[in-house]
């Protein structure tokens, strides 16, 4: 897979129930490398499920790397790539990420958020160790450390 | 495993331990690296943070919860509930025994089976003893806290 220069996101994901990617390069794209939402014109049957745990680079994104909305859930084996959008990964109202130590994906301004920037989190602080979680009692949001 | 606890508008200063504790976040500034189970009081030089315990201390406010935070970084104390305290060297606690602060500065003294119930060993009080052990080097022994 290979999505760069769009003038939107490389990928946006939000009528399947399931997305698998092994290998690929979502690069220089003006909004996310990725963009996972659920349908929200749907029931909830249209939740969306990504998997990336090839070898994945997702870089140089205006947007940021990748984006989670509404309830979506991801998995991060080996996602690298720094994008100049504020987050290598951003959670937004219950979505869910599992990362791994191989996980390396950045932004301009952190790696990771699940407050909307209010707590900058970063991937050598918040989940130095397997099994270290991040959770938002607000907005359901939340992202472990599973090797 | 760490557990990074965020609301909307970032991380709270007030959290539960598995321990039973009531947790609060204020700054370390007792100079070195924390060190779990120290006795703490509040700092008259910095807002918001705290340093260690003197000897035979009436102002203490809680219990270091975390280990190695910097001096200057913030840091979680129990302030209520259950909490682990680091025992002065070679001295024991014996569950229901009165815990107080020690001759020895950040350390606690659990060796009294009952309250003095005098001035200033009374405001001293830090709890009571909920788990027995024997002494030795940087034992931390289980209690419940009081304050005076």
């Amino acid at each position: 897979m290979y999505a760069s220069g769009n003038s939107d996101n490389g990928i946006r994901i939000n009528n399947v129930r399931f997305f698998d990617l092994d290998t690929g390069t979502l690069e220089s794209n003006t909004g996310y490398g990725l963009y996972i939402d659920e349908n929200a014109t749907g029931n909830r049957l249209a939740l969306s499920f990504a998997n990336l745990a090839g070898t994945i680079t997702i870089q140089d994104n205006a947007g940021g790397g990748i984006v989670a909305k509404n309830h979506s859930i991801i998995a991060l084996t080996n996602v690298d790539g720094s994008n100049t959008g504020d987050y290598g990964l951003e959670l937004q109202t219950g979505s869910n990420a599992t990362i791994t130590s191989d996980t390396g994906i950045t932004g301009n301004t952190a790696d990771a958020t699940i407050n909307a920037g209010a707590t900058l989190l970063t991937w050598a602080t918040h989940f130095a160790s397997d099994g270290d979680i991040a959770r938002n009692e607000d907005n359901g949001c939340r992202i472990e450390r599973k090797d | 495993m760490a557990v990074t606890e965020l609301t909307n508008e970032g991380e709270p200063k007030l959290k539960r331990s598995v321990e039973g504790g009531l947790l609060i976040r204020l700054t370390n500034k007792t100079g070195s690296a924390s060190v779990k189970g120290t006795l703490v009081k509040a700092d008259t030089a910095t807002d918001n943070a705290f340093i260690l315990t003197g000897a035979n201390e009436v102002e203490c406010i809680g219990v270091v919860y975390e280990a190695g935070v910097a001096d200057g970084s913030e840091c979680w104390i129990v302030v209520a509930g259950i909490a682990e305290v680091l025992l002065k060297d070679t001295t024991a606690s014996t569950r229901g025994n009165w815990v107080e602060t020690s001759d020895t500065a950040g350390r606690a003294d659990a060796t009294n089976a009952a309250p003095p119930g005098i001035d200033p060993s009374h405001f001293q009080e830090i709890g009571h003893a909920i788990e027995s052990k024997s002494g030795g080097t940087d034992v931390l022994a289980k209690i419940v806290m009081h304050f005076n």
